[in-house]
């Protein structure tokens, strides 16, 4: 029996595209899409090739913020603007310190034709904010590192010397640890918080209804163009209920979502 | 006036009579053929004929004693039993004007050009075909079926006119990519409990080793330490160190060496030269040696003050603050 697994798994590895395989034909279509550029009809499927291969790579555990942005460009570019969003969405959840991606995400979002203002105004997103969008993990293991390393370090040449500066200097190294321990966990609580609620991406316009069927009013005059990024609070019955960034609650049907 | 009143009556009637078709005659599928065996036939240029394509069909009328009189059949307003358009549903119909028909025509052509709609055509509908036998007795009208022939409408052809391209337009940033082995890396470092857990003791280990490491190298380092909090030493200690700043550092390092003796120690009143400052130690349980270490050492800084020949301030600052400290563990 284990044998058989064994063996089975030995063939579908046999079958399986090399990783470099398949980042190698990524590259070569865009390139052949970026070539091609000057009729949009060819280039977009070059495009759309190039984002199938850098799926496939980013499903298959390769999360860094480079073959985010890379897969974001190539939807993009292939008119896929929510496929783009994702991407990125995708790419700062595991590095969301990312600048490129940062930026990326907010001319995605810039790209989001809303119908009219009101829309805009409820769908807009905030820009990332918090420390964890302006330090890596690493950045911080390190400073935290540091201070922490520096404040013990000082207590040690207070024993040795036993003059008051060092006494202070470790303090000032412990506060400053204190701080950034405190921003550190603001960040850990509002990104739990925000994790709790799924999120979901527009695929294609549709109505935000105040309830889970066509026979509910619209929740807004306009329709909800794609590329907007909602919350999931719940499903029923093929609908689901969303929350927009500014906080208004809705139903839309559950094709027209693209959840991340 | 009565008899031309009714002569009018007659001739505006027969008038009428004259104009309009005689109402016997049938309303559907008559051309005003006349003739006592009148044929139609349908023929085609081409049985098959791709979708954007057209193909000329001829209505042949043969038998017709008044070929100059036929009505050209309006295909488009054909309309079979059932209602329907046959020809009208299934093609684009234009007509094509051909020659004039000679007075002594056996037969008489019409050409259309049909353009087909759908794929779905099998064949071209067959047209009924009325004509006035002339007989007088029964009904003189008779009706005969231009069968049509059978048709293949295939795929439109491709279209030779190429379409016009209309660029990508985007950022230009959008058309550049990453690309190495770093697209190939698994997600980025993020510490797990292990390391923080390593960050937190080793950083305390690291201060330990040292602290310890300083116990052995300096093992009276401690006592030193202790030493340096009093308040005298750390006082004259300071002025040693700040000495190198004012005017006359020699003066300053014995000033500074001098305060902290008469803090610790009982010197009378206007003890200020080397030889005073002996005698008055001389009463303290301070070893002689030390006492003249501390004379010697005011004497250099005189010297260093007047002579011609005088040492460097800031070897007089070291050495005054290690004499300082070991007084400090001997007083």
């Amino acid at each position: 029996m284990t044998g058989s697994l064994l063996l089975f798994a030995l063939i579908g590895l046999s079958d399986a595209k090399p990783n470099t395989a398949i980042l190698q034909e990524a590259e070569r279509c865009f390139a052949e899409g970026a070539a091609a550029r000057n009729d949009a009809s060819a280039a977009r499927g070059w495009f759309a090739r190039s984002a199938h291969e850098y799926d496939e790579l980013w499903q298959r555990g390769f999360h860094n913020p480079g073959l985010a942005l890379n897969r974001s460009r190539a939807h993009r570019l292939a008119g896929n603007l929510p496929a783009a969003i994702a991407a990125l969405r995708a790419g700062l959840a595991v590095a969301r310190f990312d600048r490129a991606l940062q930026v990326e995400l907010e001319d995605c979002r810039a790209a989001v034709e809303y119908p009219n203002e009101e829309l805009a105004i409820e769908c807009r997103p905030q820009a990332i904010s918090g420390i964890g969008s302006r330090m890596a993990p690493v950045e911080a293991y390190v400073f935290c590192g540091a201070l922490w390393l520096a404040a013990w370090l000082c207590l040690a040449r207070l024993a040795m010397t036993r003059r008051p500066a060092w006494l202070i200097a470790a303090a000032i190294a412990s506060v400053a640890l204190t701080a950034l321990g405190g921003l550190w966990f603001q960040d850990w609580r509002q990104q739990r918080q925000a994790n709790d609620r799924p999120l979901a991406i527009v695929e294609r316009d549709c109505t935000l209804r105040t309830g889970n069927g066509t026979a509910w009013p619209n929740r807004f005059a306009g329709r909800l163009p794609r590329g907007v990024e909602a919350r999931v609070l719940g499903h029923r019955g093929g609908w689901v209920q969303v929350e927009l960034a500014a906080g208004a609650v809705g139903w839309v049907p559950e094709s027209c979502l693209l959840p991340i | 006036m009565r008899v031309l009143s009714g002569a009018l009556v007659l001739l505006l009637a027969a008038s009428v009579a004259a104009a309009q078709p005689p109402f016997f005659e049938p309303v559907r599928n008559y051309y005003k053929a006349r003739g006592a065996k009148v044929s139609a036939k349908w023929s085609v240029d081409r049985d098959t004929v791709p979708l954007d394509g057209a193909l000329n069909a001829t209505l042949t009328i043969r038998g017709a004693v008044n070929p100059r009189d036929i009505v050209r059949p309006e295909l488009a307003n054909v309309v079979d039993a059932d209602g329907r358009h046959p020809y009208a549903d299934r093609f684009q119909i234009e007509d094509v004007p051909g020659p004039p028909i000679a007075a002594d025509a056996q037969e008489v052509s019409f050409v259309y050009r049909l353009r087909p709609r759908h794929r779905d055509i099998a064949k071209l509908p067959n047209l009924s075909f009325v004509y006035d036998t002339g007989k007088k007795f029964g009904d003189p009208f008779q009706t005969t079926v231009a069968k049509g022939p059978k048709l293949t409408i295939t795929e439109a052809a491709a279209k030779s006119v190429v379409e016009a391209k209309t660029p990508l337009v985007a950022p230009e940033h959008l058309f550049h990519i990453e690309s190495g082995p770093q697209l190939l890396l698994r997600e980025p470092f993020s510490a797990s409990p292990a390391e923080w857990w390593l960050l937190i003791l080793g950083s305390i280990a690291i201060a330990a080793v040292w602290y310890a490491a300083w116990r052995r190298v300096y093992p009276e380092g401690r006592r030193l330490a202790r030493l340096r909090r009093s308040r005298a030493l750390r006082r004259a200690t300071d002025a040693i160190r700040r000495a190198n700043r004012s005017r006359d550092p020699a003066a300053a390092i014995a000033a500074a060496v001098l305060g902290y003796l008469q803090s610790r120690f009982p010197l009378p009143p206007g003890t200020e030269t080397p030889g005073e400052v002996q005698a008055a130690l001389r009463a303290s349980p301070v070893p002689e040696d030390e006492i003249e270490a501390v004379a010697e050492l005011l004497r250099r800084c005189d010297a260093a003050r007047f002579a011609a020949f005088r040492d460097d301030p800031l070897s007089l600052a070291a050495e005054a603050e290690t004499l300082l400290n070991r007084w400090e563990a001997v007083a």
